[in-house]
């Protein structure tokens, strides 16, 4: 048994992609037989120790969100608190996610001094070209030449992250991210408005998603093909020039907007569609369109990022990203949608992607790099060195900083002062009947 | 024995001599140190639904076939274009030494300042009449702009006392760095790709309006400060609409211009001082041609990387 503890700052009660793979792969890992615990930030009435399905321990820690609930990197204000809890929960492994969680990189250096394993998971692709790229890449490479092994969703997002933070790649697994199939299951009866070929859309209305592109893909499609009924999922600081096409082109007949939709009636939503449109400029890996094709849609999506290696040719027909392109895809896709195999589909996307896959993939890297000797101070010096002269400088001194930090710590508060905790799951194993039935049904909303 | 065709850490490509990567120096790997050497194994493939016998940190040797570098020793610039790409901030840089040279006569009352009025009018009226041809506009548009005109000189000639007082209680040394700064703001940030639309001022602008009401408040009476804000106005925000619109059509139209305002500054500038002269013949000359080999020399070293994970180029809509 392994004790894992997961750290992001995405995480419920935020649902994205981030934090339903956090969520399943923490379940699955319990099933699994490890301990797993969750760290993250306080959200608004979220805050101290939860548990969710399956004994899943989260901890909402009282650091302050800064900016799109990313903490401020502090560095030293989050030891304390980090250093008792993982010496509480008895943790082998620390894994964080996503390269924009601050509180993730700041915990996996902190775990590093500590003596812990430490594991990243990459679920973005980032430019090299842009000023936001420079910064984010250069934090991820100190961070990273730090991590005993890296995990990445997608080929691509496997090159990126090489080539963005250095890496041996023989130090990166790919472990795609995975849909919960018992979840979106087709439902043929359910499309509607009848008489009309619907095609789907849910995304966040941002420039990454597209959103520019589908606004001329809009006015095209309803012009050509009458019979075609947009319904679209999703908010965000696009979804005004959506509106506004809309109401200029006096395509309402044709168009649904719905606003943010909630996690649990996303499935609702595509179950109404015959079709589900894609329109990102960049993915690692697009969940959506695999959970779409779970759902038994046809799917039209860009070929861009890692989308290509998601689902096999004969379920998405991709297009270059330009509006023409993108027409020219969905003209062929109405006549497939009429006929489609909607169950067929299902039952090869569920032979494709699990979490339980994902779960024992990633537990594999666990114990390899639970073989591994730890690093020695000297080398991690070097590592230090090796993003810079004065930039290298700087990190060392900060790595100093934190060392000293935890010999304070080590004396104010031994470890063996530190009251471990009760392994929950093992002994809600032993009596599943005092604690009522929280076996883990996938059906059940989160 | 196969190779790596790219360094697994910083895509750089090997030559068929290499022995090592130029730029990490980690030396150039074999592909059966990463390879699992089974016969009849089925190919690896770059996907993600299907589960392959292979680690899933298995490296490929289509591995980061997908960057592209940029080849920086056939796609260079030209140095021609680059020449031609200068004279838009060389008329800039223009502008601004012929306002502060009106600013300077108008200060020491060396020219009298009602000819400067008329020269400053006749300078619009011409300006209005190369636009007005340019755009070949129609008779009532033409009328209509003038009478805009007619109403900004109305407004301006309402607002030159106030305009004249704001700033006075500044020390001159104060103001004159002011001045430099917001000159200098006005040249750094001004548009010279054209890529933003005129009906909104962006921050040269801004600074060009900023720097001329801090110098008017030095002059003497309210027609000068008229003249001088009427000045910077008609220098620095219509002029260059009107020079985009020239140079869209008649580019060597333009060059000219360019070229006999340039020469005509700098022998003005000699009638005040040698080196003021000389200094602006040096900075024409180095930004017209020394300026271009440099950024010819830098390019060897411009490192663009670019692979699946670019944003594709989309029209945006705001």
């Amino acid at each position: 048994m392994v004790n894992i503890c997961l750290i992001c700052d995405f995480f419920y009660p935020c649902l994205g992609g981030v934090e339903m793979h956090i969520f399943q792969l923490g379940l699955c890992l319990i099933e699994r037989g490890h301990k797993v615990i969750v760290i993250t930030h306080k959200y608004q009435g979220r805050s101290g120790v939860r548990y969710m399905t399956n004994g899943l321990k989260v901890y909402y820690c009282p650091f302050i969100p800064a900016i799109q609930t990313v903490v401020l990197f502090t560095y030293i204000g989050t030891l304390p608190l980090f250093r008792q809890i993982l010496l509480r929960e008895e943790i082998h492994i620390v894994h964080s996610h996503a390269a924009t969680s601050y509180l993730g990189g700041e915990l996996l250096l902190h775990a590093k001094s500590m003596g812990f394993k430490t594991v990243f998971t990459d679920h973005s692709l980032f430019a090299f070209n842009d000023a936001a790229s420079f910064h984010v890449n250069k934090i991820l490479k100190y961070i990273l030449c730090e991590t005993d092994h890296s995990i990445s969703v997608s080929h691509v997002s496997k090159e990126n992250l090489s080539m963005r933070a250095s890496l041996d790649p023989r130090e990166i697994s790919v472990i795609p991210n995975a849909v919960d199939c018992n979840k979106f299951t087709p439902n043929p009866q359910k499309r509607y408005p009848l008489n009309k070929i619907n095609i789907v859309v849910i995304c966040r209305m941002t420039y990454r998603k597209g959103v520019d592109l589908l606004v001329d893909v809009l006015q095209i499609i309803c012009k050509q093909h009458p019979e075609v009924y947009f319904i679209i999922g999703g908010d965000g600081p696009k979804k005004r020039i959506l509106e506004d096409t809309i109401q200029r082109y006096h395509l309402q007949n044709q168009t649904e907007l719905l606003g943010s939709v909630p996690s649990h009636q996303v499935k609702d939503v595509l179950n109404r569609g015959h079709i589900f449109l894609n329109t990102s400029l960049t993915e690692a890996f697009c969940i959506a369109i695999v959970e779409a094709a779970s759902c038994g849609l046809c799917v039209v999506s860009t070929n861009v990022g890692g989308i290509k290696e998601v689902l096999p040719q004969n379920m998405v027909l991709y297009a270059n990203p330009t509006p023409s392109d993108i027409c020219d895809k969905i003209t062929l896709a109405i006549p497939l949608s009429k006929n489609f195999q909607v169950y067929q589909q299902h039952e090869l996307v569920k032979q494709m992607y699990s979490w339980e896959q994902v779960a024992e993939r990633t537990e594999k890297v666990y114990y390899q790099i639970l073989q591994k000797s730890n690093q020695t101070l000297l080398k991690r010096f070097k590592d230090c060195f090796s993003n810079g002269q004065i930039y290298g400088l700087y990190l060392m001194i900060l790595l100093i900083l934190d060392l000293v930090f935890l010999v304070i710590l080590d004396i104010l508060q031994p470890n063996q002062r530190i009251q471990k905790s009760v392994i929950f799951n093992q002994v809600y194993k032993k009596q599943k009947e005092k604690f009522g039935d929280h076996s883990f049904k996938s059906e059940q909303n989160i | 024995m196969d190779y790596f065709k790219y360094c697994p850490w910083d895509g750089y490509r090997f030559s068929d001599n290499d022995v090592q990567c130029f730029i990490c120096r980690r030396p150039k790997y074999q592909l059966t140190s990463y390879i699992q050497e089974e016969q009849e194994q089925k190919k690896w493939e770059k996907i993600l639904y299907e589960k392959q016998p292979y680690d899933d940190n298995y490296i490929d040797e289509t591995f980061l076939q997908s960057v592209q570098k940029q080849d920086n020793s056939t796609n260079g610039p030209d140095y021609k274009q680059l020449i031609s790409k200068t004279s838009d901030l060389i008329f800039a840089i223009n502008c601004v030494v012929f306002y502060l040279l009106s600013y300077f006569l108008m200060l020491h009352d060396i020219i009298n300042t009602q000819l400067q009025l008329y020269f400053w009018l006749t300078i619009a009226i011409t300006c209005l009449i190369m636009y007005s041809v340019v755009k070949k506009m129609k008779t009532q548009e033409i009328l209509s702009n003038f009478k805009s005109i007619g109403i900004y000189i109305s407004i301006l000639l309402l607002f030159a006392p106030v305009m004249q007082t704001v700033n006075q209680t500044y020390a001159d040394n104060t103001i004159y760095v002011l001045t430099s700064v917001a000159i200098l703001i006005y040249i750094f940030l001004k548009d010279y790709d054209y890529e933003k639309d005129f009906t909104e001022l962006d921050v040269s602008s801004w600074a060009s309006l900023v720097f001329s009401s801090l110098l008017a408040s030095r002059l003497h009476n309210e027609l000068q400060v008229f003249l001088m804000i009427f000045a910077s106005n008609l220098l620095f925000i219509f002029v260059p609409i009107l020079q985009r619109s020239i140079k869209q059509k008649y580019n060597s139209v333009f060059r000219l211009i360019n070229l006999i305002s340039t020469i005509g500054l700098g022998l003005s500038l000699l009638f005040f001082s040698y080196f003021l002269a000389l200094l602006f013949f040096g900075c024409v000359f180095f930004i017209t041609f020394v300026s271009p080999l440099q950024i010819i020399w830098l390019y060897q070293y411009k490192n663009t990387i670019r692979g699946p994970w670019d944003l594709p180029n989309v029209k945006q809509y705001d």
